[in-house]
């Protein structure tokens, strides 16, 4: 194998892990967080999520870098996924190669992004049959 | 333009507008569906020359819709935002010696956090060619147009002329999306003019005095707004790659001393209350929702980086270190402004100084792309998607611009307020009523009476940040600071209120300003716009 694709592979190698291993600290926060916020916006005003935290900067710039790093990380499992077959759009098949017994986390990650991307009109609709919505 | 249709595009911009990946993806579905519907056959053979097709055409029309909104735009002497005339303000202000930002105890309120060449550079311009709203606003156009044509400049450090062409157009029209910011009175258009500038000056070959010239760039950049450093990263990634670390010393070392210039030399420049004021400002948190639209339009706006990539064979893409640092000093430095711009107040156009190292990067990928080259059918399509998705946006949102300028367009408050201050003695200032529109010419008088003693955004923001007006403030109104007060007619003076969430609805005048506003001053007549109150003193009632 020449020399720089070995180092591109083991560069990736190493970025698949650290990937790996980060999701069991970054993975709670983030269900933490957007099960909070799913209540808010079911519940509560949709548009002026957490207000009490999020204008406390001791709270509100943590809560930042969950949501923002939490991102981060779906983008870096689509980059790498997306390197390892050369294409723009990987397909399924590749994501499980790719991440092996790290799918399941890939999955339980894009879960919780799904549930933080519903339409805030499914929430209200949530909260106004289980007649919490303010 | 009909009125039809701009209701239409003013709806599409309140429920889509801040939601760029959500009409990509939208409109990628749509096109997959129309073509599948259409042309079974041909499909994959079509895409990537639609995909230039799209990218071409919209980047043509970009370049002729970019500088005429902008120069339409400055031509007309009325502001669209309310926090636009404070710009020009308070660069006069600093142009007639008063001070940039205040004390926070002091009478005035109109220090705002933005860094001093914000207003310096309207304080320089305006003495140069004398204060008034036009010449203000021509320098937001200028400069705005000045960052296209550099963008161009740095797109040519890799792309050919046609395809530098077609991404400088592609460039006019991302920053067609955010309305006019890249054109108005604060500070992005300078930003984004320093930001090109110094990238220019990065990628030439002529060693340290354009390394310098990079790092004086960033040094205004710098001092624009607190957040300009994470900008400046991937310029220094390049700097660090082409020169080494005595080329990033040497620009580091001119953008300190280039950021640190106001507040060493003016003596209205002081670095003491300008910390006092960030530091308040960032005791106000941020909002979650505006973290999640600035994530989304992060994404989007990077989405021409991977497309690009995708684009040409294997082959023919950049793989180098250099590229390396700059696309992770990239992400990194829109990683802290995507947090940092969550700020109330703040939002996705804190991303805009990032679209010409974008564009710069997605030369890098397309330099060795031959006419109808594209080899991932897949790139073809996401690019058309994203063309249009930025098309959609661009449109709806000048087309509030429009909407909004006509109407304000047909008013004659200049005119009306000068005819007022020239038959009456003393100082006239602008009030404000409930509503702002009818305040926005206030640089009018500002400009007249070398004063300002009441900016409403910048109240509306110290009452975010829990402060509330000072003694001082209420005692230069209630001893006839201002001889004439000019409120928009038939509202209550001093009567609006605060839109920010956290403090939304509560009065932005407490009842004690109020009331010493009601002993002081009397209605006393109209103009064809405004309400006249004469302040009497309050001794003398």
């Amino acid at each position: 194998m020449p020399r720089r694709v070995k180092s591109v592979t083991a560069n990736h190698d190493s970025l698949r892990r650290a990937l790996g291993r980060s999701w069991w600290v970054l993975f709670p926060c983030f269900l933490v967080l957007v099960l909070r916020l799913t209540v808010e916006r079911t519940c509560s005003d949709p548009y002026d999520l957490l207000p009490a935290l999020a204008s406390n900067p001791v709270w509100g710039w943590p809560i930042a870098i969950v949501y923002v790093t939490s991102h981060a990380w779906l983008l870096g499992v689509y980059l790498l996924t997306a390197a390892s077959v050369d294409s723009l759009v990987p397909s399924r098949v590749a994501f499980r190669s790719m991440w092996r017994a790290d799918y399941m986390k890939v999955l339980l990650m894009a879960g919780a992004f799904l549930l933080e991307y519903l339409p805030v009109t499914i929430w209200r609709l949530v909260g106004t049959a289980l007649h919490c919505a303010g | 333009m009909s009125d039809a249709v701009l209701g239409g595009l003013e709806a599409f911009r309140i429920r889509f507008a801040g939601r760029p990946v959500l009409v990509f993806l939208g409109t990628l579905a749509v096109l997959l569906l129309a073509r599948r519907a259409f042309t079974r056959r041909s499909l994959s053979r079509n895409w990537p020359a639609a995909a230039e097709m799209a990218s071409s055409v919209a980047a043509l029309v970009s370049l002729l819709a970019y500088p005429s909104i902008a120069i339409w735009y400055a031509s007309d002497p009325h502001f669209f935002d309310n926090a636009e005339p404070v710009i020009p303000i308070v660069g006069w202000l600093f142009h007639t010696g008063s001070r940039v930002y205040h004390a926070v105890d002091a009478p005035e309120r109109y220090a705002h956090i933005y860094g001093p060449y914000a207003f310096m550079a309207h304080g320089w311009f305006l003495g140069l060619v004398g204060p008034s709203i036009r010449a203000s606003k021509a320098l937001g156009a200028a400069v705005g147009l000045g960052s296209v044509a550099i963008t161009y400049l740095v797109a040519r450090r890799h792309a050919r002329q046609s395809l530098a062409m077609v991404l400088t157009g592609l460039f006019a029209l991302l920053l067609l999306q955010f309305r006019h910011y890249s054109f108005w009175t604060r500070p992005e258009p300078l930003q984004l003019v320093a930001v090109s500038s110094s990238l220019l000056l990065a990628t030439m070959k002529t060693g340290s005095v354009a390394a310098v010239l990079s790092g004086a760039a960033m040094g205004v950049l710098w001092n624009l707004k607190i957040t300009g450093p994470l900008y400046t990263l991937p310029v220094l990634a390049l700097l660090q790659r082409h020169g080494g670390w005595r080329h990033s010393a040497l620009a580091i070392a001119a953008a300190v001393a280039v950021a640190a210039f106001p507040f060493a030399y003016y003596a209205n420049v002081s670095w003491f209350d300008y910390l006092v004021w960030l530091r308040l400002s960032g005791s106000t948190g941020l909002l979650l929702s505006t973290l999640r639209q600035n994530v989304e339009w992060a994404l989007y706006l990077c989405l021409p980086l991977v497309i690009s990539y995708y684009a040409v064979p294997r082959s023919l893409r950049p793989a180098t270190s250099t590229w390396r640092n700059t696309l992770a000093a990239l992400a990194l430095g829109v990683t802290g402004i995507v947090i940092a711009a969550s700020k109330p107040g703040a939002g996705p156009y804190h991303l805009l100084p990032f679209l010409p190292i974008i564009i710069y990067i997605v030369a890098w990928h397309l330099a060795d792309l031959s006419p109808r080259t594209i080899v991932d059918v897949n790139a073809a399509r996401a690019c058309v998607a994203f063309v249009g998705t930025a098309v959609l946006i661009a449109t709806a949102q000048e087309g509030q611009i429009l909407a909004t300028m006509k109407q304000r367009g047909a008013l004659r408050e200049a005119e009306d307020i000068v005819q007022f201050a020239d038959s009456h003695p003393g100082v006239v200032a602008m009030g404000y009523g409930s509503t702002e529109a009818l305040s926005l010419e206030r640089p009018v008088l500002a400009f007249r009476y070398n004063s300002y003693l009441l900016d409403q955004p910048a109240i509306r923001e110290y009452q975010l940040q829990g402060l509330g007006l000072p003694g001082a403030t209420i005692r230069a109104i209630a001893e006839c600071r201002v001889s004439y007060w000019l409120i928009p007619k038939g509202e209550a003076p001093f009567s609006g209120r605060n839109s920010y969430a956290a403090v939304l609805l509560q009065p932005l005048y407490p009842d004690e300003f109020r009331h010493a506003f009601e002993q002081a001053h009397s209605m006393v007549g109209t103009t064809r716009y405004y309400d006249v109150w004469q302040c009497h003193g309050a001794s003398n009632r």
